[in-house]
Parts: C-alpha cells; sequence; structure tokens
C-alpha cells in the first residue's frame, strides 16, 4: 500500500487491523527495530509527523482526540518488527480506555529511581582505548595462566 | 498559567523528582507510576495541547525520549517500554499541558492498558482511506500562499497561536462524507 505521508526518513501508512478508524503508523524507513536504534534525526521525525498528522485526522475524520503510542519491545505490545509510532484517533464511545489506576509511590522508591536514571544518562558508552586496555590486561591474565601451565609437572 | 500544575514544577513551585532537564524540556518522575521509572517528559512552555506545540519542539521532545527510555533500558534492565501521549479528554488527557508518558516495561508486570484491540477491516475500505488521507494531505500542503506567507513571518507571531486557516473545514475534491461513513 502507498504511504500517506513520506518524509527523508519515515513513512506513515494506515494499519491493517485498526484499533480505531484512521489508526496510522508512522515508521522509519531504514530497518530498525527498538527505538534506541533509530538515529536523532529518525527520533525527531517520528515525533513530529505524528503529531502533524494526529491535528490533520482531527481536521479530516472529525477525531475528538488521539493517543500517540509506541510499543517498544515484546512486552510492551510490540507486534512487528519494525518500530513504530501509532496514532490513534479518538472519537466518543470508541469502546477504547486508555486510563489506569495507579498507586503513589514511596519517597525512597522515587528516590531509588530517580538515581538510576540519571546515573544511566551519565553513563557513557565505552571509549575504544579503554576497550583496548582492557583486551591486553586480558591478553596478560591469558599469558599467566599459560605461563603458569607450562609451569605444571 | 500559574495554576497549571506542570508550570509550578517547571518553576520549582511544587517539588518534583527530575531526571532531565535542558532548555525546552524537563523530565520528572510519576508519583503514581505504572511502572518502577514511569517519567512524565513536558515542554518548559505552556502547550495546552498537542496540535500548538511547534515542530521544533516536538522533534527535540523525540530525541530526548529516546534518550530516556534508552537510560531506562539500561539503569532498570527493562525489556521495553512504552511511549504515550493523550490528546484530549477523551484519549485520557488529564492536564491542561502537553506530556508525554515514558514506561519502563518488564516481562509479566501486569500492565494491559497499552494492549490494543484490533479490528478486521475489508482491505478495500483500508485502501480507500489511505487514497483520501493522502489526497487530503496532499492539498493541504499545497494550500493558498498566504499561508506559505504566513509560516515565513512565524517568527513575529506567537508560533503557538492555531491559524484561522486550519480552523476552516477542509474543503473541495476531498469528500468528508465518505470518510466519515467509512467502517
Amino acid at each position: 500500500m502507498q504511504p500517506i505521508i513520506q518524509t527523508k526518513n519515515v513513512l506513515a501508512i494506515l494499519d491493517q487491523a485498526p484499533t480505531t478508524k484512521g489508526h496510522v503508523r508512522i515508521t522509519p524507513i531504514e530497518e530498525t527495530i527498538i527505538f534506541e536504534q533509530a538515529t536523532d534525526e529518525v527520533a525527531a521525525e517520528l515525533f513530529s509527523v505524528a503529531n502533524e498528522l494526529s491535528s490533520t485526522l482531527f481536521e479530516i475524520l472529525q477525531a475528538k482526540g488521539s493517543n500517540l503510542l509506541i510499543q517498544n519491545g515484546q512486552c510492551a505490545g510490540q507486534d512487528e518488527n519494525q518500530l513504530s509510532l501509532q496514532v490513534i484517533p479518538r472519537f466518543e464511545e470508541d469502546g477504547l480506555n486508555m486510563v489506569w489506576q495507579s498507586e503513589p509511590a514511596s519517597e525512597e522508591d522515587l528516590l531509588e529511581s530517580q538515581k538510576i536514571i540519571q546515573e544511566a544518562l551519565l553513563a557513557k558508552p565505552k571509549d575504544p582505548k579503554e576497550i583496548e586496555v582492557e583486551q591486553e590486561e586480558q591478553k596478560n591474565k591469558d599469558k599467566w595462566i599459560k605461563d603458569a601451565l607450562f609451569r605444571l609437572p | 498559567m500559574n495554576e497549571c500544575i506542570f508550570c509550578q514544577i517547571i518553576e520549582g513551585k511544587i517539588p518534583s523528582k527530575k531526571v532531565y532537564e535542558d532548555d525546552i524540556c524537563i523530565a520528572i518522575l510519576d508519583i503514581r507510576p505504572l511502572n518502577k521509572g514511569h517519567m512524565l517528559l513536558i515542554p518548559k512552555e505552556h502547550y495546552q495541547i498537542a496540535p500548538q506545540v511547534p515542530k521544533p519542539v516536538m522533534q527535540h521532545m523525540g530525541i530526548v525520549c529516546k534518550k530516556l527510555s534508552k537510560a531506562s533500558l539500561r539503569g532498570f534492565k527493562a525489556q521495553g517500554t512504552n511511549i504515550f501521549m493523550a490528546n484530549g479528554a477523551i484519549a485520557g488527557q488529564q492536564m491542561p499541558h502537553v506530556v508525554v508518558h515514558i514506561i519502563p516495561r518488564f516481562e509479566n508486570d501486569k500492565v494491559e492498558v497499552f494492549n490494543l484491540s484490533r479490528n478486521k477491516v475489508e482491505q478495500s475500505q483500508i485502501e480507500q482511506m489511505s487514497t483520501l488521507l493522502k489526497e487530503y494531505i496532499e492539498k493541504k500542503s499545497q494550500m493558498p500562499e498566504q499561508e506559505v506567507a504566513m509560516q515565513q513571518t512565524q517568527s513575529q507571531q506567537p508560533e503557538h497561536q492555531p491559524q484561522p486557516q486550519e480552523q476552516q473545514k477542509p474543503s473541495g475534491g476531498v469528500d468528508l462524507d465518505s470518510i466519515s461513513n467509512l467502517f
């Protein structure tokens, strides 16, 4: 099927089994399984195209609202081997419920989560030089084992 | 605007657990998390609804969302994430300030709200809808020069003001009734 919109990095097509009328999936043109694999340019384009398309669906389908959703990973509901940002137009009495009830978190839990996220945001991928040093160390370790083996009777 | 809870959080008048901040947006922890590490990404500017958010802000939020999603996979050893946005009360929007949810997901976490029900629809109907949407969007992109001119002078106008052009009912070429009657 022809895409509804195609930009430099993403395209939008109608969902083949729509949750509501006008349900659209915006997906990177390049093969991208999970969100983290997308480049910044692709992530940016997914969001801006989704927002524009959502406004267009308000106009054309007289939708009363919309939900934007990424199901990133199988346990998050992902059902295709390609990342997509879904735009689900909402209508009165469409039978959908995307509101949840949740309990307040304790102060300790929130502080712990805050620390975990802040640290994860700071964590950088390893420097190639660092990796080289590690490999060298590993080799030396192996050398020591070999040397030790040679000393065996 | 001062009554907006998110604006007060951004100004630091209401305490929050901030996890990220830059010039355009902040991310805080949801105090009623759906899962451990549930984050809210909020633009600093007060936009009530998503169509008011300018393109560069939306693009920036996409990049930050990815960063936060990655951090939650790494930090919480999450097996996935849901990125979720509700536009309009009917869609579950509860605050008059745009917000994107980033929710870490784990095997058997019993979160079911993002499992979508899917409907079987005739292929011909989908194709018909697709053609109509495509035509409408193409028509919109070729709108009168006034609008292009308006966009060029946008720097002088408040960007998030809905433009009069957009509020007009679309007309010409696209048969709106036939779209409403689909499904």
